[in-house]
């Protein structure tokens, strides 16, 4: 990363992973070749916290918690346990969405059956956007700097950049970065439903002729960041390196992105300057590629418009992940690293005909490849853009 | 009328599922802290609980002040046995 930089570079060295795809990275990985099920509402249907909480301890922790608590310790197990930290160098940056929005929902409805004396004393602690984060730093004692970014459907992919810069900077040795998302409620499907987001198919199908909206998910991903060197003096696995990243907004309007994508074609320049990096060094992009009409014609112009045309292969999980929101950018990095580790790009499941007038390479079945530097986007309602450039360690 | 063992015994099971404990910790001595791992908002959610199940309400000066499980059994005795009197 070129801003700032104090000469150290930022590696991943563990995943962890909650999706409708599968939990865990065998699962998820097998699942984003699988057909997706026909469904608006993609869950984490085999999702049971007991591996992770006790009883009383997933009691006081909204959904998304939970998943944020399973992820993060999926994650520190992969880098090989929780590595030697000097845990006041140790932190957390952990994105999400609406937060704890469910929780917030059944309260709603104590408070109109039984009154405000009955609403539960946990709910502050358990809807805050920052619950995640600080569970996360409370269970492993991570006294550094323990965040939250909520930027939307963006916040995974700046919590990312964000966790890096603080490995950069050399505030942190570790820091544990992703997203975090549980927010299907009556309420908000209601209101992702009326606002005409949500696919009446209920498949989800980035940049298709037919594409009509998006199915909003759950789910978690967590990345282990560490400082290169200190990672290779463990004889840590490296999954991948974060090379760079960008951060912009359309300043457009509230919803639909500015037209021709020019807002993320700002960001998509931006992370490739931090990078060092030019547009044909570029082998892969994972598109936000929500299956939205508007957001899939505004990316697909803005890949074209940086990178030429057709010039590189583009994938979108959202396919099988459905749109997770918060955590969308963290199981897109997530699915990045793998696709270094297997060597082959992740299909955009779903699509099968893909509109005529994008002119991106839209990967459709698996595809083999030399894993290269790789662009992975997210744009969040309020016009927020996040880009990040991941690489091959 | 609910007799005072049997009272004890469904503060007991209430308690237990409630702290997620076992009902052989609950010895009137256990302290709520330390023994037991009652952190305060865990407290009023316990108290709430009680409030429910038992019919009372549970004076917050009583219940702030209360440090051991027998303390809680005491009041909550009787705070019953004084709602059966004010009812008959």
């Amino acid at each position: 990363m070129r801003v700032p930089r104090a000469g150290r570079r930022v590696v991943v060295t563990g995943l962890g992973v909650v999706s409708p795809a599968g939990i865990g990275l065998e699962a998820f990985w097998k699942g984003l070749q699988a057909q997706p099920p026909l469904r608006r509402e993609r869950t984490v249907e085999d999702f049971d916290p007991a591996p992770w909480l006790s009883g009383k301890q997933a009691r006081h922790l909204d959904r998304f918690t939970q998943f944020a608590v399973a992820a993060a310790h999926m994650a520190l197990e992969d880098s090989g346990g929780a590595p030697e930290v000097d845990l006041a160098r140790a932190g957390v940056q952990l994105g999400t969405g609406i937060g704890g929005v469910g929780t917030l929902e059944t309260q709603v409805g104590v408070l109109a059956a039984r009154g405000p004396g009955r609403v539960s004393p946990f709910t502050i602690p358990m809807v805050m956007p920052n619950a995640g984060a600080a569970a996360v730093s409370l269970r492993y004692g991570f006294q550094g700097p323990s965040e939250t970014l909520t930027t939307a459907c963006a916040a995974g992919t700046h919590s990312v950049a964000a966790g890096a810069r603080m490995v950069a900077d050399g505030r942190c040795d570790v820091v544990l970065a992703g997203g975090a998302e549980s927010s299907m409620t009556p309420t908000t499907v209601a209101a992702f439903t009326v606002m005409t987001a949500l696919s009446k198919t209920g498949l989800s199908r980035p940049f298709d002729t037919g594409r009509d909206g998006f199915c909003i998910a759950e789910g978690a991903a967590v990345l282990v960041l560490e400082e290169r060197d200190a990672a290779l003096a463990r004889g840590a696995r490296l999954y991948g390196e974060v090379l760079g990243a960008a951060s912009t907004c359309d300043a457009h309007h509230i919803t639909a992105p500015s037209p021709g994508g020019t807002g993320a074609a700002a960001c998509m320049r931006l992370a490739l300057t931090d990078a060092e990096l030019a547009p044909q060094d570029i082998r892969a992009v994972n598109a936000h590629g929500t299956s939205t009409p508007l957001n899939d014609a505004a990316e697909a112009a803005a890949l074209a418009t940086v990178f030429g045309p057709g010039a590189v292969p583009v994938s979108s999980i959202k396919g099988v992940t459905g749109h997770g929101l918060g955590a969308a950018g963290a199981l897109e990095a997530a699915s990045v690293l793998l696709s270094f580790l297997h060597r082959e790009l992740p299909p955009t499941m779903g699509t099968t005909d893909v509109e005529p007038a994008l002119e991106i390479d839209v990967v459709l079945g698996p595809r083999s490849w030399e894993p290269g530097p790789t662009m992975s986007n997210s744009f969040g309602f309020g016009g927020h853009n996040g880009s990040l450039v991941l690489g091959p360690a | 009328m609910t007799s005072p063992a049997d009272l004890s015994q469904r503060l007991l099971e209430l308690t237990a599922e409630q702290l997620c404990v076992s009902p052989a910790q609950l010895q009137p001595d256990a302290l709520l802290d330390d023994d037991l791992g009652l952190d305060s908002l865990a407290a009023i959610e316990w108290g709430m609980s009680i409030e429910d199940a038992f019919g009372i309400s549970l004076p917050e000066e009583s219940w702030n002040h209360i440090r051991t499980y027998g303390m809680v059994d005491d009041l909550v005795q009787r705070l019953v046995r004084r709602s059966a009197a004010a009812q008959a």
